[in-house]
């Protein structure tokens, strides 16, 4: 199903920044990644996808290196950094939060 | 393979104005960490004689590209050699003269060239008499024997016991002699210029006190024999 | 604008909408420089998509459309490129590399010119080595201080030759080259009384000659001299003496025994 998009905006970081916890990847890559492991819901705009990149680079979050393909092409692939991995992690927690009190409110069950 | 993960441009920034901090010290320390005005040029070179509040005589250029400065200090001359580059005013040399009887000349940079040609200053100081005015022969010459010009300059008292005498061109600039040509090349800068004459010095009521004759000298030597 | 596509690998044809959709991206982004390697990637992110459409059997017109449609609105993507590719920050960081290498190549140039680093080196060493040890003997007069220690002994051409290094103190500027005017020295050891010559290598020996007077920076303030003394037989100790009206000054040097 399609989500509403200002859904969307808040969590695509999160994503990118788990997607590069693992192993580092290139644009068009993350992009497959996302469809699949999200089974197809999430499926940005692939174009707003590298603003988010470059931000994260000029934040230190994760760092470009260039490496060429067997297609001669050569290809920027972003990888995590520590300073990344650390914020993702803060990420996940103020995810967690969010969702428990939107949940708690939606369902009516009152927090543990 | 690299092993350090690539900057980001804000971190490369940085690095590159360590960087560049780094090698203007480099430079700096290389050259003797030179002073950045002329006053704190003047005060480095006070301080290697332990002296203080010079007066400034004359401000002029040496042989092979260099500058000097002439300073009066409590009856001596101080004699400045420094460098003028981008990087400061880095001191070469300084010497302190106390003469019986010494006289030193220069074009004065300082005050500017009018019609093309620095003034040119001749001082004489030294053990003299305490006058109320003095007046100097002034034989301008070109290389050590052949004369250019001849003059009476009144001297004008740039410090206690020392006296300045202002030179200027006596040949005109329609004047197509070997003199008058020798003459503009003096006071274009060329160093070929020698100085000899007699200095008169008189007291308040206008009567002679003393005549000194001074042998002929270079422009940047202290003494003659 | 369409300077970074003249490179062109031969099977890539980019086609024409997505130059320009591309160029509208640019157009958003200030900082010029970085055009280059933002449509690079992007170019390259949409040569990917259209290769996997392909493969699921899309023909090539319809994979680019696709491609392209996916990329979303060009004007959004090049204002939020914008906003990281500061323009302030990449002016700043070209301009740090341009000094940067302008710098460090007159730096090397200075460092490692004659007049460089070698000279700095050998003006600290002199510097740091200059004083006299703490065994020297010294006196001190109106103008100076004057130490002396007992320097180096040597067979030269069938003569002993003993140095004795001094080390001078200057107080006064004006006074300096005309307080310690070493001719007027008189000098004997425990054989006796030496005779100064101003020629080297005499034939006669027991003669004392001064030697070495360094080019010290910083001018009259202290410099280096020393008596060589040209002898028979290695001295067991040396006295040097300067008149100085009714306080001359005596400085004796020992060498002790021979081991």
């Amino acid at each position: 199903m399609k989500i509403d998009k200002s859904l969307m905006t808040g969590s695509t970081t999160l994503m990118v920044l788990s997607l590069l916890s693992r192993k580092e990847m290139y644009g068009y890559q993350m992009i497959t990644e996302l469809a699949r492991r999200s089974d197809h819901t999430f499926e940005l705009k692939e174009g707003t996808l590298y603003p988010i990149l470059h931000t994260l680079e000029a934040d230190g979050l994760v760092t470009v290196r260039e490496k060429e393909a067997e297609t001669g092409r050569v290809r920027k692939y972003y990888r995590i950094t520590r300073k990344g991995l650390k914020v993702l992690e803060e990420k996940k927690v103020e995810w967690n939060t969010f969702t428990e009190k939107v949940n708690a409110v939606v369902c009516g069950t009152s927090p543990a | 393979m690299m092993n350090l993960p690539r900057w980001n441009r804000t971190q490369k920034t940085i690095r590159n104005l360590l960087g560049m901090a780094l090698c203007l010290f480099l430079l700096l320390w290389s050259r003797g960490f030179p002073a950045r005005t002329l006053e704190g040029l003047v005060t480095r070179a006070e301080r290697q004689y332990l002296l203080d509040g010079s007066t400034l005589l004359l401000q002029t250029d040496s042989v092979g590209g260099g500058h000097e400065l002439y300073l009066w200090n409590q009856g001596s001359i101080l004699q400045v050699y420094y460098d003028h580059t981008w990087l400061g005013y880095e001191l070469d040399a300084v010497r302190l003269f106390d003469e019986e009887l010494g006289a030193f000349a220069g074009v004065d940079l300082a005050a500017g060239k009018q019609e093309g040609y620095y003034p040119i200053q001749l001082f004489v100081f030294g053990d003299l008499p305490d006058a109320a005015s003095a007046e100097m022969d002034i034989t301008l010459s070109y290389t050590s024997n052949q004369v250019v010009s001849t003059c009476t300059a009144r001297g004008a008292r740039a410090a206690e016991n020392c006296w300045r005498f202002d030179l200027t061109r006596q040949h005109g600039d329609a004047d197509t002699s070997q003199q008058a040509r020798w003459e503009r090349e003096i006071f274009a800068g060329s160093q070929k210029d020698r100085y000899s004459g007699t200095l008169r010095l008189y007291g308040e009521n206008g009567a002679l006190l003393e005549t000194r004759d001074i042998g002929q000298f270079q422009r940047t030597t202290m003494r003659w024999e | 604008m369409k300077s970074f596509f003249r490179k062109k690998k031969p099977e890539a044809v980019y086609c024409q909408d997505w130059r320009n959709w591309c160029e509208v991206v640019l157009r958003e982004v200030r900082f010029r420089p970085d055009h280059e390697a933002i449509a690079r990637e992007l170019m390259a992110h949409m040569e990917d998509g259209r290769a996997d459409l392909e493969r699921l059997g899309y023909d090539r017109t319809l994979a680019e459309q696709r491609t392209l449609r996916a990329m979303g609105d060009p004007a959004e993507v090049g204002r939020a490129l914008d906003q990281t590719h500061k323009p302030w920050l990449g002016w700043l960081w070209q301009a740090t590399r341009i000094l940067l290498l302008a710098l460090s190549l007159t730096a090397a140039m200075t460092l490692f010119a004659v007049t460089g680093l070698p000279e700095l080196v050998q003006r600290t060493r002199t510097e740091l080595l200059w004083e006299p040890p703490a065994s020297a003997v010294w006196a001190e007069t109106e103008h100076a201080v004057i130490y002396a220690a007992p320097g180096e002994v040597r067979e030269e051409n069938g003569h002993i030759t003993a140095d004795i290094d001094l080390w001078i103190k200057m107080r006064d500027p004006l006074a300096a080259g005309q307080e310690i005017q070493l001719w007027d020295l008189t000098c004997r050891d425990n054989w006796g009384t030496l005779e100064i010559r101003d020629w080297p290598n005499q034939p006669e020996s027991r003669y004392w000659q001064p030697f070495g007077l360094e080019d010290m920076p910083g001018g009259w303030q202290r410099f280096r001299q020393g008596l060589e003394l040209t002898l028979d037989q290695p001295p067991q100790w040396a006295e040097i003496t300067y008149p100085n009206g009714s306080a001359d000054w005596k400085l004796r040097v020992e060498w002790g025994e021979e081991p």
